[in-house]
């Protein structure tokens, strides 16, 4: 399917034109955006529009559903955030908070009616230990026991293995830099730490204005594998927007900044594809400057066509083998970004005998 | 048109292709199975059920598929698809009418977050509804299956809906599922009642579905006002007692018991609270069934009707 036919995309570049879908056009579109985690994006930037009344009654109760469970979710990191503050007082670092937890906290627009589902915090790697040593000690507990994971997570990641609170349930990624450190790319964390800024009304900090979209970039294009990239990419184009109107000098310092961090590739692919997907107004400096460190035109043309497959949600059921296809070949490229050759032919050497050998997964509910 | 004016080999070509369009409460329902086994229970137990016939926002999109089979040998499985993405691991095919019911069953208890969902059966005579709350294993479904089949109208074995800001309860009757002992109970207690195929080896042992009664499928649009709120407790052998429950106990409860209280936050809150006012609270200790409909029947007499709406058609809220 083309991008300017996908209801979503629509939605997106122009949410009133949700007035003018039939019924049919209505399913559609909400299987399409709850299938791209959108729904309740959208249904935030339709709020409160004086036409919202036109819209059809059942078409209303979805979304205002949809808005109810990202309020929850929001609340929810809210109360979190506090916890962890106060879990965190007694070790002497900096607290950053990184991507959706940071977005609602330091209440951006790319926050409202986004769902989070982790709290990821970003520490010095020198007191990751106290970190988590403290959070151990109140109440977060190890989800992954595995011998293997464990020691995967410390040896070659960027975070430790996820922790979830005992009672409330949350789950919390401790971070020490933005990617893998078994990748190709490797920002400086303290070029990251010293860039920071507080969040005012918290403890904690966050990524700077050019940072934050580079560690979404980063996110997105260079260790994900894109599956529900929808959002992050919108994400994206959220934030440029944002901080192009609020931050003077933004647009200057973001491409010099990302070659300075190791990430003028992922930087290349979030302009290029925001662009494309949600119109994003980037000077065209920016746009020639960064085009420098994009692939050659050939992979281009294959990233396209990868990405368009992955991220444009599906109409009918079940995805199409290309996009199945597309997607497992973004998934390969992800593992390939993130470790070299020896150790990817390790890692999923191991994870295929644990899926062949394994007790059988937990037995469904009913 | 309801679904038992369709011949059955209609019937066994629409649920593997676009699926069977139903009106269900409130919501407009897609169910689609590619497995034959699953016609004839569908048939029997949605008889009743009208088909949605024109242009509508489906709420829920649901469908059964075989999963592809990897090793030969293996014992087949099924798949669950909602809004056409695969959702839980695959499941034992022989499970797939239960799990059939239980993803309907999720999706009416994840989805509709426009409203507030209490976990609870509701049944209503003369225009008062009875909400049976109750962890499982408490009779709550039993209790329900038998107000049912002597004349309750039946709102749901399983969720009690409002619209924030109203009481009146919103009404979603779907086959009832019984447990074990239930099974053998309810087949005693009325030898009419239609039962579908009886499942055993599910999470909760066997089951069985019981069908809804047409009259409450009919009316499934007029909602009705909450007046008692009864929490059962079966007890082998037990005399009938009834107690009085204190409305701050009832409130926590169901707010526990609540499928999106924490969701909904304040409003939920005040629902509950305005519901909670409006009804008599008990717990209903019993032995026999009998005996419980004999105390519940005795409610319905000697209570005037509600004040207000009592039964109102409703589109959506």
């Amino acid at each position: 399917m083309k991008l300017a036919e996908s209801l979503v995309i629509k939605a997106f570049r122009q949410p009133k034109i949700v007035k003018d879908f039939d019924l049919s056009d209505w399913n559609t579109f909400l299987r399409q955006a709850r299938q791209s985690k959108t729904l309740s994006r959208i249904a935030y930037l339709i709020k409160g529009s004086p036409w919202t009344a036109e819209l059809p009654c059942k078409a209303l109760d979805h979304l205002s559903a949809a808005r109810a469970e990202a309020d929850k979710h929001q609340r929810m990191i809210c109360w979190e955030a506090r916890n962890i503050a106060k879990t965190l007082a007694t070790v002497d670092t900096p607290v950053i908070l990184l991507k959706g937890a940071a977005y609602v906290i330091a209440g951006l627009p790319s926050g409202w009616g986004r769902k989070v589902n982790d709290i990821d915090i970003m520490v010095l790697k020198s007191k990751i230990d106290e970190v988590e040593n403290t959070l151990l000690g109140n109440g977060w507990e190890p989800m992954k026991h595995d011998a293997y994971d464990q020691k995967y997570f410390r040896t070659w990641m960027h975070e430790l293995p996820p922790l979830k609170h005992a009672i409330r349930k949350t789950v919390i990624d401790v971070h020490h830099t933005i990617l893998p450190e078994s990748g190709r790319l490797h920002p400086d964390p303290e070029k990251l730490f010293a860039a920071a800024r507080p969040i005012k009304g918290s403890n904690f900090y966050m990524l700077s204005p050019e940072d934050m979209v580079l560690h979404s970039a980063a996110n997105l294009f260079q260790q994900g594998d894109l599956i529900g990239g929808l959002r992050d990419l919108k994400d994206i184009d959220d934030l440029l927007r944002y901080f192009s109107e609020t931050e003077a000098g933004f647009w200057q310092r973001l491409v010099p900044r990302a070659r300075m961090l190791d990430l003028a590739r992922p930087l290349f692919y979030a302009l290029h594809f925001s662009i494309l997907f949600f119109q994003t107004a980037i000077p065209i400096e920016v746009q020639n400057a960064s085009r420098d460190d994009g692939p050659a035109r050939f992979l281009l043309i294959i990233m396209d066509f990868l990405v368009f497959k992955t991220l444009i949600p599906q109409v009918e059921s079940g995805a199409s083998l290309v996009s199945k296809t597309a997607s497992m070949l973004l998934y390969i490229r992800s593992h390939w970004l993130r470790m070299p050759p020896y150790l990817l032919a390790k890692h999923l050497g191991y994870k295929a005998f644990l899926s062949v050998f394994s007790k059988e997964k937990e037995r469904n509910q009913i | 048109m309801k679904i038992k004016d369709l011949p059955a080999s209609k019937i066994a070509a629409t649920l593997p292709q676009h699926g069977l369009l139903l009106r269900s409460g409130p919501f407009a329902l897609r169910m689609g199975s590619s497995l034959p086994e699953l016609v004839e229970p569908i048939r029997l137990l949605y008889a009743d059920y009208d088909l949605v016939e024109e242009e509508e926002i489906i709420d829920f999109d649901i469908r059964i598929a075989p999963s592809p089979r990897i090793w030969p040998f293996s014992k087949p499985k099924a798949d669950f698809v909602i809004d056409g993405q695969k959702k839980f691991e695959p499941f034992d095919r022989s499970l797939a009418l239960p799990m059939l019911e239980w993803g309907i069953n999720w999706c009416s208890f994840t989805r509709p977050n426009h409203l507030f969902l209490l976990h609870s059966a509701v049944v209503e005579r003369n225009g008062s509804a009875f909400i049976l709350p109750g962890p499982p294993g408490s009779g709550k479904s039993t209790l329900c299956a038998a107000m049912v089949l002597r004349g309750w109208r039946l709102l749901s074995d399983e969720l009690a809906m409002m619209c924030l800001g109203t009481t009146d309860l919103l009404p979603n009757p779907r086959p009832i599922g019984l447990k074990e002992e239930s099974i053998g109970v309810i087949r005693h207690f009325d030898s009419n009642a239609v039962l579908g195929p009886i499942c055993p080896g599910t999470k909760k042992g066997t089951v069985a579905h019981l069908r809804p009664p047409a009259q409450s499928i009919d009316r499934a649009s007029q909602k009705a006002s909450p007046r008692w709120i009864i929490f059962p407790a079966f007890k082998a052998g037990a005399t009938p007692t009834l107690r009085s429950v204190s409305k701050g106990m009832t409130f926590l409860d169901l707010a526990e018991d609540s499928f999106n209280f924490s969701l909904l936050g304040a409003e939920a809150f005040e629902t509950l609270g305005a519901l909670i006012d409006q009804c008599d609270c008990y717990e209903l200790e019993y032995g026999h069934l009998d005996d419980a409909l004999r105390i519940l029947a005795k409610f319905d007499e000697s209570s005037p009707k509600p004040t207000g709406q009592g039964l109102v058609d409703h589109e959506t809220c």
